[in-house]
């Protein structure tokens, strides 16, 4: 079963941004960059 | 000449026309969108998420065409790449009619525009996301990483692109990156999170509402920048065109009494403060702003410079003598006139725009289509740019 995500805040957000690879590991880094993803997505 | 010198001496003459005390030769603003595509012999659809032709496209614009500075890197900063793998966006183009457009769109209803306010990033992971997409709960994490991976390749496409142009064609950034791109509210909400239409009827019936969002969200974002401003040095980053710039959309909308109301605040605090350090905004006049330059006037020269689109810069540079202006290249001389015509124009521009000083060349409006300008007109009026010394 691949992974799905509740859009939900925080649960939901940090959830995701702590499985989603990134070139860092620190949570807030994580968080901060989903954001500037959301944006782009939101406004694109 | 040294890449370093080239830049420091191009943003000097920027700097230079906004402090109206430019003497020799006029900058060149160079607005060049989607043309670049296009005179590069690619269709859209063959460069939009393709890296190394972008890069391509900017190379290929920058060698042919002697330039101050390049607007656009970035190709409109659409990232349709990653549209492909998430789902449908706003955005659109096509190779048949050459162009781009934008669905209209709105991401909060005015009963939830505080709410969003709020927590934006609570807001729009919660409520905007799905209601732009209702299945986004189906998205797996593949589907996000692919999403997030091609987010970071624009990135990295921007770093690199960034670096190229400054090192290798010694372009001085548009803007400084010192106080980040400061964006009032009411331009936010225009241009997004209530729409042209949702605004449009929300500063009329909703004021109160409007208002009250202003001072939350320009409270957390515009204030901080502000004080960032005061707290520098004073004078110019020598990096950059100019120390700062905004776009300025939201006043084709406002009645006088709204503008003054739910707008002005907020860029008077931000005029203060760039006057106070002697810091210079380029402001991008969408539109017509004509009824609103009168506020800019009040400013020390240096502190505002005009780049127009609609307004006749020859008649605002009698009324504004003292204001940079910056502009003037119509897209029907660039692009359908002959090379003399081009050059009259250019020169007219110069001497009467730029008649003792304070003035950048420019094109009058954001160049997209292949009808706006032509490779052969636009290379005369640069080569024209770079001998001409007052």
């Amino acid at each position: 079963m691949e992974k799905r995500y509740e859009m939900t805040y925080p649960e939901g957000y940090e959830k995701l941004a702590k499985d989603l690879k990134m070139p860092f590991d620190d949570i807030n880094t994580k968080k901060m960059m989903l954001g500037f993803l959301v944006n782009t997505l939101i406004n694109g | 000449m040294d890449m370093n010198e080239l830049r420091h001496e191009r943003a000097t003459l920027f700097h230079d026309a906004c402090d109206c005390r430019n003497k020799g030769r006029v900058p060149h603003f160079a607005a060049f969108v989607t043309w670049k595509v296009l005179d590069a012999g690619y269709k859209l659809s063959e460069v939009f998420g393709n890296y190394d032709r972008m890069e391509e496209c900017v190379r290929r614009f920058l060698d042919r065409y002697k330039v101050d500075t390049l607007l656009d890197t970035t190709f409109l900063n659409v990232q349709f790449s990653i549209f492909s793998h998430f789902g449908e966006g706003y955005y659109y183009y096509s190779d048949e009619s050459e162009a781009v457009g934008v669905k209209p769109f709105s991401i909060a209803p005015i009963e939830e525009l505080l709410e969003y306010c709020e927590n934006p990033t609570k807001y729009l992971f919660t409520k905007a996301l799905p209601k732009k997409w209702p299945d986004i709960g189906e998205r797996t994490l593949e589907d996000w990483q692919k999403a997030f991976d091609e987010n970071q390749k624009f990135g990295a496409y921007y770093g690199r692109i960034s670096k190229i142009v400054s090192e290798e064609y010694g372009l001085p950034a548009v803007s400084s990156s010192a106080f980040g791109y400061i964006a009032p509210f009411m331009e936010t909400m225009f241009n997004s999170v209530r729409g042209i239409k949702g605004l449009s009827v929300d500063v009329r019936r909703n004021p109160e509402i409007i208002k009250k969002a202003v001072e939350i969200m320009d409270g957390r974002n515009v204030d901080p920048a502000v004080a960032k401003i005061y707290a520098a040095e004073n004078g110019h980053d020598y990096d950059a065109c100019f120390d700062l710039s905004m776009v300025m959309l939201v006043h084709t909308i406002l009645s006088n009494k709204s503008y003054d109301e739910l707008y002005w605040p907020t860029l008077k605090k931000i005029f203060d403060a760039c006057e106070a350090r002697g810091k210079n905004v380029r402001l991008t006049i969408e539109g017509s702003g004509e009824r609103i330059f009168d506020h800019f006037a009040e400013y020390k020269p240096g502190t505002i410079s005009l780049y127009l689109e609609e307004d006749d810069i020859f008649k605002t540079r009698e009324k504004y003598p003292d204001i940079c202006l910056i502009g003037g290249m119509t897209t029907t001389t660039l692009g359908r006139g002959t090379k003399d015509e081009c050059i009259d124009l250019t020169k007219k521009l110069i001497n009467e725009v730029g008649r003792d000083s304070g003035y950048i060349f420019g094109e009058n409006k954001f160049i997209c289509y292949r009808s706006d300008a032509n490779g052969d007109n636009l290379k005369a009026v640069c080569d024209y740019l770079n001998t001409y010394h007052a």
